[in-house]
């Protein structure tokens, strides 16, 4: 279930991003204009976006259900957007060695989160006051992630 | 060892044979944003790769040069306040030489003519004496200047690159002015002049010079349309969009039909890591998207059609994507300056063969094309005596089936014979229903007739499919109850 849960929150994020993106490149394509740039900040909300969404459900379900509950949530947040992020890739500036390196991170990410859950699961025997205290850490990780995403911002001008 | 310091020397021997001389046409000096040429001499022996930089453009190309044959190439450069040329032979170290050009933020006056005789002089132009050998061998650099008078006595001394290009620049509208011609050089050149001869003067003396260049200044050729207007005559060009869309909207349904089957982590991570990997590929195999819009006008009674055209090519691919250029169309130059292109110029057929720029999805690579072509087709308008408008086919060949432009409306025009008449009217006429007529409306003026026609453009090898030319011409009006 975790899983099942995690692909349908990774493909509404990715469908939000990618509906935004292509709304966007549609308009400079009749404007005659460089798309380049949207795909860059397209790459970039996705870089932030899943590792926000990723703090509060992997915590929550690992809190609830352990470990492994919580990282079945939480890779599926990253993985959904793969096509998205091969797509955005090719139309943006940005190098493959970056992006991989986002996507590694990222994974990397969904790996560790669900670890401050299971602790917090083991340390509150109440499972409901632990799940709760789960998603208020993870929400705070979350704001920590908006708060660091300026150090790998790329340039987008404006 | 005496072996090996003859083979580690050859090299260098190579490299300090190789010389390379950069002269800019007209002694250097340009204006912003114009085209000028570069002649390259390279004297050495092998094969040479040249490549021409600046701020602005980038050039690369490739030339033979043998110890009893030095090379000379004329390449069109965009201006710049310093060209850089490197020519390098097989693996022998680079030579580079550095032009500086004056780019100039007053109009320029270009005057060709022997030493003695003294320039004539235009209020608000910088003058340039020149002799005939700073004369360019591409028509676009006369680009860098606004007005040329040339002495009839000086045109022997141009080679025939020289004269092509001054013909070339006669063609295309350039205000020139002839000084001493004799009455087959002035018909020769009044023959191959465009917007009717109205940009060139010829004068006997050098003393109606500057008069006969002020009155040419005074008119103002109308140019082709611009590449926006052009670009709205195809759209633009949503393939890849369209491409992209599906292919997003297929992964993620095969990413929800995988989750139905199963909910195992890896087999899911296989799956859209596939998927990623496949939309790629599908995305970057597709061809590059291509589109040309060729727009031609003569005024009336003009034996030359001006050209603007747009060659549009929608890249798909990331990495180096490489755009042809078309051999038939004059005078190739970015329509939005890209400090990342890089040109091909072939050395063989003094032209650009290819544009090659770091492609992306999405990416576009807009050329321009200006020049000028023959056109027999010719109308005049009159107001007959019943007070209708009368319009006659006054060209030698038969109109084909087209469109009729008049006060504002369109209308379909059949196939009219020389000097047959078509009545003008209004009635069983229409607005502008499309993008082609509105531009064909918005380039003719209220009170006076035009025509168009679509173009064939079977002769413009590699023409893209997506592909519209069209040609108008305008109608003289003629006097009332005056036949045409």
């Amino acid at each position: 279930m975790s899983t099942r849960l995690g692909l349908t929150l990774g493909l509404l994020l990715a469908s939000s991003v990618a509906t935004w993106w292509l709304a966007a490149v549609r308009g400079v394509l009749e404007a005659s204009g460089d798309p380049a740039l949207l795909a860059t900040q397209a790459l970039f909300a996705l870089s932030v976006a899943r590792p926000m969404v990723v703090s509060v459900v992997a915590s929550r379900a690992a809190a609830l259900d352990g470990y492994a509950a919580g990282m079945r949530a939480a890779l599926p947040v990253v993985i959904a957007a793969w096509p998205l992020v091969a797509l955005a890739w090719l139309a943006s500036a940005d190098s493959l060695v970056r992006t991989v390196a986002i996507e590694t991170a990222l994974a990397g990410w969904a790996l560790l989160t669900p670890l401050v859950g299971h602790v917090l699961g083991r340390g509150l025997r109440d499972r409901a006051r632990a799940a709760s205290v789960a998603t208020a850490v993870g929400v705070a990780l979350a704001c920590a992630v908006w708060l660091l995403a300026a150090t790998w911002r790329p340039e987008l001008g404006g | 060892m005496l072996l090996g310091l003859l083979v580690a020397a050859a090299p260098a021997a190579r490299a300090a044979a190789l010389a390379v001389e950069a002269v800019p046409a007209w002694q250097g000096w340009s204006r912003p944003g114009r085209s000028t040429e570069l002649e390259i001499r390279l004297t050495g022996h092998g094969d040479a790769a040249v490549t021409v930089a600046s701020d602005v453009q980038r050039i690369v190309t490739a030339v033979t040069v043998s110890a009893d044959r030095p090379a000379r190439l004329r390449v069109p450069v965009a201006a710049a306040p310093t060209v850089t040329v490197s020519a390098v032979v097989d693996d022998g170290p680079p030579v580079a030489v550095t032009a500086a050009l004056s780019l100039s933020e007053s109009p320029l006056l270009a005057w060709v003519a022997s030493r003695e005789e003294p320039p004539p002089s235009v209020a608000g132009f910088r003058t340039l004496s020149l002799t005939p050998a700073a004369l360019p061998g591409n028509a676009a650099a006369y680009a860098s200047i606004d007005a040329l008078v040339i002495s009839a006595g000086t045109l022997s001394a141009l080679d025939e690159e020289q004269m092509v290009a001054l013909l070339g620049h006669v063609a295309t509208c350039g205000n020139t002015v002839l000084v001493g011609a004799d009455p087959d050089t002035a018909t020769l050149f009044a023959a191959g002049a465009g917007c009717g001869g109205r940009a060139l003067g010829v004068v006997p003396d050098t003393v109606g010079a500057g008069m006969a260049v002020a009155r040419l200044l005074q008119q103002s050729p109308r140019e082709p349309p611009r590449a926006s207007s052009l670009a709205a005559l195809s759209g633009a060009d949503f393939t890849s969009w369209r491409v992209v869309l599906a292919t997003l909207a297929g992964c993620a349904a095969l990413l929800l039909l995988g989750v139905v089957f199963t909910s195992s982590l890896p087999l899911l991570a296989i799956l859209a890591g596939t998927l990623a990997l496949a939309a790629a590929w599908f995305v970057q195999s597709r061809p590059t998207a291509a589109r040309l819009a060729v727009w031609a006008e003569a005024g009336p009674g003009e034996r030359l059609a001006r050209y603007g055209a747009l060659q549009r090519a929608t890249v798909q691919q990331r990495g180096t994507a490489v755009v042809d250029v078309h051999a038939e169309l004059a005078a190739p130059t970015a329509c939005r300056e890209r400090r990342d292109a890089t040109w091909h110029w072939d050395a063989a057929q003094r032209r650009f063969a290819r544009i090659t720029v770091p492609g992306r999805l999405f990416d576009s690579v807009s050329l321009c094309y200006s020049g000028s072509f023959p056109v027999a087709r010719s109308a005049a308008w009159r107001m007959a005596d019943d007070g209708r408008a009368v319009l006659r086919n006054t060209g030698p060949s038969e109109w084909p089936a087209g469109q009729l432009l008049w006060r504002g409306t369109v209308r379909a025009l059949p196939g009219v014979a020389p000097g047959a008449d078509v009545m003008l009217a209004t009635d069983a006429a229409d607005g502008a229903t499309n993008a082609v007529q509105r531009l064909a409306l918005s380039r003719t003026s209220p009170n006076d007739a035009a025509l168009l026609w679509p173009l064939d453009l079977g002769t413009v090898a590699g023409a893209p499919a997506h592909s519209q030319a069209w040609l108008l011409v305008a109608a003289g009006a003629t006097a009332a109850g005056n036949s045409p």
